[in-house]
Formats: C-alpha cells, sequence, structure tokens
C-alpha cells in the first residue's frame, strides 16, 4: 500500500470523511443553535449579566479589596461611629447598621452565591440524571419507587422542605448546601427519566442493544446525550432559584454564616430590622436585594432563551 | 376511566405520598441524635420533661416512635411549641384563617391580572406589548419577594412623605378601630375568622374598607411571583391553541375575531393554566413565609419565622407537615378538576 500514495491518501480522505461524516450533523446543529441565539436579545442579556456576575466574583479581591489582617474576605468589618452612612465617596452603596460597607459585601457576596448555586446544582444535576436515566431506562421497581420518592419530595414546597431540613441537620452551610440538593434533584431525575423513556425504543438504540452493546454504555452514548439540552435549561434556571431559595431562607433567619458575613440574604435581613422604623435608610436592603433580583434574572433569560434556541419544535 | 375511578386512584397515590412526608418529617426530627430534643424548653420541670417523654415515646426504639408519631399526627398532635407551650395545631390554627385569606385575595389579584396578560402577550406576540409582558413575568419569577415587599414599603412612604395617599404598610387592620370594632381582637366575635368575610357579614363597611386597604400590600407583594408564572403558561398555552385546526375553522366560518379569542381559544388555553394556577398556591405559601413578618401580618409565616427566630424547632416541624398536607390536597383538587376538564387525562 506504502507504493500507492494515491490509495493511502484515498484511505485517508475517506477516513477523516467518516471522520466528519459523524460530527456535521452536530456541528450544523450547533451552528444553527448559535444563529438563533444571536437572534434572541433576551438570551444575550442574560448571558451578558451572567458574564458581569462571573467577573464580579472572580477578581472580588481587585474590585472590593480585603482590609489589612482581616483573615476571612467573606466577613465585612466593623466601622463604629459610621453607621447607617449613606452612599459617598469611598462607599458607593452607603453603610450599614454596623458601619460595613454595602459595596463590599455585595461584591463578595457573588462569589459566595456563585459558588453555593454552582455546587448544589452540580450535585443535584449529577444524582437527578443518573437516577433518572437509570429508572427510565430500566424501569420496573426501580422506576416505580424513584417516582414514590420525587412525589414525596414534590409534595412539600421547596421552601418548607429546605426549613425542615435547616432544622433537623442544624442551619450550617454544608446543609444549606445539602438542603437544596434535596429540594433540586428530583426535577432532574424526572427530566432525564421522561427522555429515557422516549427514547429508549428508537431504533437506533434498538441497533446499538443487537450490536452487542450494554446497559451502561447504551444509556451513555446513545440516551444520555439526548438528556444534554433539557439539562443544560433547567440547571440555567436552576442557578437562579437557588440562589432565590438560599437567599430567602437567610433572610427568615436561618444564621448558616456570621451576622457580619457578605451573603445577600443576611444583608437585606440585617437592613430590614432598621428599615421599619427609619426606611429613609433605604441602601442597606435595596443594593443587596438588587444584586439577587440581577443574578437570578440574568439565569432565568438565559434560560428562557436557551430553551427557544435548543427545542427545535419552538424555533418555528 | 370514569372520573370517580380517576378520583380513588388519585386519592390511593396519595397515601404513599402521606407516608414519605411523614417518614422525612420523622427522620429530620430524629436527626439531631435526641428524639425529643425539639420538644424540652430550658424552663420545663422535671415532671413536665417525664411526661414529654412518655408522650412521644423518647426512650423507645425508632420504629415504636415513629408509630406513636404517626398515631399521634393522627388524632391531630403536632407537637407542642417550645415558646408558648401551646399545642402546635392549636397555635396554627388561630393564624391560619389570616393566611388563607392573604393567600386568596393574592390567587385572585393573580388570576385577575395574568390571564388577560397572557392571552394579550399571546395574541400580539413578538409585539411591543408582548415584550413587555414578558419582561413583567420574568421579572416576577426572578425577584426576591421579600425584598419586593420591601420595596412596595420603601414606595408607600416615598408617596406617604410626598404628600400622596398611601397604603398601610403593616398589620392587618389600623390599631385605632381595636376600640370601636371589637371583632377584630376578638375571634369568639368572628363568624367565620375570615376578617373580610367577617366585617361584611357583621355589616361593618368601615372596618372591611381597612382591612382591604392592609390586605393589598401584602397580597400584591405575594401574588407577583403567581402573576409571572400563571401569564407565562397561558401565552404558551394560547400559542399553541391558535395553531389548532378548530381556531382555524372558526375563523374561516366568519366569526369575529374576539369571539374566536374568547370562545375557542382562551377557553380551551385555559385547560392547563388551571394546572398552573393550583400549582401556584404552594408559591403563595411560601411567599406568605418570606413576606408576612414585613407586614406583620398575623398568619402562619410570621410565625414560622418567628419559631426560627425562637428556634421553636417543633412548630417548624408541625408548620412543614401541616403545609405539605394542605399543599397535597390542593394539588389533588387540581388534578381532579383538570380530570374533569379534559377528559383526555383520564385515559391515561
Amino acid at each position: 500500500m506504502g507504493s500507492d500514495p494515491k490509495g493511502l491518501a484515498g484511505l485517508q480522505r475517506s477516513l477523516t470523511a467518516g471522520f466528519m461524516d459523524r460530527f456535521r450533523p452536530r456541528v450544523r446543529e450547533f451552528t444553527r443553535g448559535a444563529h438563533y441565539f444571536r437572534k434572541s436579545p433576551i438570551a444575550i442579556a442574560g448571558l451578558i449579566i451572567i458574564l458581569t456576575f462571573i467577573m464580579m466574583a472572580l477578581f472580588a479581591p481587585v474590585l472590593a479589596p480585603v482590609p489589612p489582617g482581616q483573615k476571612d474576605p467573606y466577613e465585612m468589618v466593623y466601622n463604629f461611629g459610621e453607621e447607617w452612612r449613606e452612599p459617598r465617596d469611598g462607599h458607593p452603596f452607603g453603610q450599614t447598621r454596623l458601619g460595613m460597607d454595602v459595596y463590599y459585601g455585595v461584591i463578595w457576596g457573588s462569589r459566595l452565591s456563585m459558588t453555593i448555586a454552582l455546587e448544589v446544582v452540580v450535585a443535584a444535576v449529577l444524582i437527578g440524571a443518573l437516577l433518572g436515566l437509570v429508572a427510565g431506562y430500566y424501569g420496573g421497581w426501580v422506576d416505580e419507587a424513584l417516582m414514590r420518592v420525587t412525589d414525596v419530595i414534590f409534595g412539600i414546597p421547596g421552601l418548607i422542605l429546605a426549613m425542615a431540613i435547616l432544622v433537623g441537620l442544624g442551619a450550617t452551610l454544608e446543609s444549606l448546601v445539602i438542603a437544596l440538593v434535596v429540594v433540586s434533584w428530583p426535577t432532574y431525575a424526572r427530566l432525564t427519566r421522561g427522555v429515557a423513556l422516549s427514547v429508549k425504543n428508537n431504533l437506533y438504540v434498538e441497533a446499538a442493544r443487537a450490536s452487542g452493546s450494554r446497559g451502561p454504555k447504551i444509556l451513555l452514548r446513545h440516551i444520555f446525550p439526548n438528556t444534554l439540552s433539557p439539562l443544560m435549561v433547567q440547571s440555567t434556571l436552576d442557578i437562579g432559584t437557588v440562589v432565590l431559595v438560599a437567599a430567602g431562607l437567610s433572610f427568615i433567619g436561618f444564621s448558616f454564616t456570621t451576622p457580619t458575613t457578605a451573603e445577600w440574604g443576611k444583608m437585606v435581613q440585617d437592613g430590614q430590622r432598621h428599615f421599619g422604623s427609619a426606611p429613609e435608610d433605604w441602601w442597606p436592603v435595596f443594593y443587596p436585594g438588587f444584586f439577587i433580583f440581577m443574578f437570578v434574572l440574568g439565569f432565568n433569560m438565559l434560560g428562557d432563551g436557551l430553551r427557544d434556541v435548543l427545542d427545535p419544535r419552538l424555533r418555528r | 376511566m370514569k372520573l370517580w375511578q380517576y378520583v380513588v386512584r388519585r386519592l390511593l397515590l396519595l397515601v404513599p405520598v402521606f407516608l414519605g412526608v411523614t417518614a422525612i418529617t420523622f427522620a429530620l426530627i430524629n436527626a439531631s441524635g435526641d428524639p425529643c430534643a425539639i420538644y424540652y424548653s430550658e424552663r420545663m420541670t422535671p415532671a413536665q420533661q417525664a411526661e414529654i417523654e412518655l408522650r412521644y415515646g423518647c426512650n423507645e426504639p425508632a420504629l415504636t416512635r415513629y408509630g406513636i408519631y404517626m398515631n399521634n399526627l393522627l388524632h391531630g398532635d403536632l407537637g407542642q411549641s417550645a415558646s408558648s407551650s401551646a399545642p402546635v395545631l392549636e397555635e396554627l390554627a388561630l393564624r391560619f384563617p389570616a393566611t388563607f385569606e392573604l393567600t386568596l385575595v393574592a390567587m385572585f389579584m393573580a388570576i385577575v391580572v395574568a390571564l388577560p396578560l397572557g392571552r394579550i402577550s399571546a395574541t400580539r406576540k413578538d409585539t411591543v406589548p408582548d415584550h413587555l409582558a414578558r419582561t413583567f413575568a420574568l421579572s416576577g419569577v426572578s425577584i426576591p419577594i421579600f425584598w419586593f415587599a420591601l420595596l412596595l414599603q420603601l414606595l408607600m412612604f416615598t408617596l406617604d412623605r410626598m404628600g400622596f395617599p398611601a397604603l398601610p404598610i403593616s398589620g392587618r387592620y389600623s390599631v385605632t378601630l381595636i376600640q370601636t370594632h371589637p371583632f377584630l381582637t376578638q375571634p369568639d366575635l368572628q363568624p367565620t375568622g375570615f376578617l373580610l368575610v367577617d366585617s361584611l357579614l357583621l355589616g361593618d363597611l368601615t372596618a372591611f374598607v381597612d382591612l382591604v386597604a392592609h390586605i393589598l400590600l401584602p397580597a400584591m407583594a405575594i401574588a407577583y411571583i403567581s402573576v409571572a408564572i400563571i401569564t407565562r403558561m397561558m401565552r404558551s398555552s394560547m400559542l399553541d391553541v391558535l395553531q389548532q385546526d378548530y381556531v382555524f375553522t372558526a375563523r374561516s366560518k366568519g366569526l369575529p375575531e374576539r369571539t374566536v379569542i374568547r370562545r375557542h381559544a382562551a377557553r380551551n388555553a385555559m385547560i392547563p393554566t388551571v394546572t398552573v394556577i393550583g400549582l401556584s398556591f404552594g408559591g403563595l405559601l411560601t411567599g406568605a413565609v418570606l413576606t408576612e413578618s414585613v407586614f406583620s401580618w398575623p398568619g402562619v409565616g410570621a410565625w414560622s419565622t418567628f419559631a426560627i427566630l425562637a428556634r421553636d424547632n417543633a412548630v417548624i416541624m408541625g408548620f412543614a407537615t401541616t403545609v405539605s398536607f394542605v399543599y397535597v390536597s390542593a394539588n389533588l383538587i387540581v388534578d381532579i378538576l383538570y380530570a374533569y376538564l379534559d377528559p383526555r387525562i383520564r385515559l391515561e
């Protein structure tokens, strides 16, 4: 074959062609998706908001330098004698009950929120997707059991269930993450189960089975890819929800952080105690709440936009 | 499947859910290691502690304790508040009407705003009203509800400062009315416990107006998220329905567009929307927890947040159990209503 360069080139060409053929539909799908994404102003606005928050979280030490001598950057510093000072130079968002800088808290709060949200959503997706795939594909009692468990969890409003878990496990950041994962995973389990159920009898799955592929390989190679789009949409939306619920829990009084931690929900709660009697001091309440709002809005906008892009039925 | 068969089937499916919910709450009560820790308070005498131990079977094995727990629940014993030493159920019953009244008004507001909004959004897809409605809805699902509540208060405060009439920002009624309208504070004078209804039954218009003014702001705060969810659902199901053949038929036989939208499209678009309205009940209860304390609304939400601060864990557990029972029952009613409206569901 070495004496026949033409044949080699031909082989090479057919090999690359085979390779490209395998990916061409995906590339085309991606290009088409990107095209639709570019045409969706909501998705783009959402993406910009999210990128802003990512930058804020990454560059928190630059945007809000940690005061010298401060060990934990998430802890805000007291400034006695500067209680309830309004926004001005050096303190663009004003100061709180204890003279803490609202701007500092809001910036470092973005890092804390982002961390919690990512931890929760990654864990919930992994647990939910795995259980959902297995249940949907194999069916039987595994499926039945999983569905009953999700029924139970959906039977308690998320925030209330999280409250009960925090009471049971004690209010710490770890239990907060656990509580939010417990509340979130069933959505993913039902989602992937539904996809697995609807595609498991498709011809290409039959073909894979006929050619000797075993369950785990079929699940991973042929069924799991179908769940990627809905999982992506749902997890984007969930990052917002997780932050919203976490802030809510913190606002109603669960102290999984210290009273001086840069945590958005805690900050609103702290400002609100004074707000009832002196609503003219609005800044400690307004800014942290506004950042929660924008954060959640960004992820909801992107999630909505992604749904339009990734669901071919909605495009037409 | 007949409707009654469907109802029976759904009722049977409820049993594992209730068992599961109680298993979760029971496990969480026991999670600290001491199964009765949540019932003790510091001021209890040894005799009282012994009584608690007997009542909740603190020294029994876990399975027996679960039996006792279930038996207590079935008899309406949700435990005892450590801060007030009153039975949790009694305290809940005392405050539930205030919350229920609030959520009903909020739900009414949400439906009245959301249905037309979703309809307009769908019939004028991709125009300015549609974009506005969608943005409004998107904000509703993204806004921290407690922060929204505080902003509403700030708005009222500012209006008041500027000399405009403003809605009251806290309480269920004006304290100045207590003397002259005694039914406001005395449960035995209230026919139903729902003060809005009571004031009308008693023919007390002054109190009614005052009660309405007080409920508007908290109801608005709680309703926003439901407005958002219902609007989105109504929009998408309306868009779906507008593609259907029967709408095409209605148009082609020359019916005016208004009739087509109202009689043929909106009615059918309501079917999936009903489910969402039912589900939003859970959102409203959650909203009550997050905002009642902001508005000093004397309901179960404010009470549960007080319990969190007072570390009165028995109250929170009892509250969680009750809320999930209410929530699951509400969903059951919605499912049955749905099956009634859309017979296809029963065939599944």
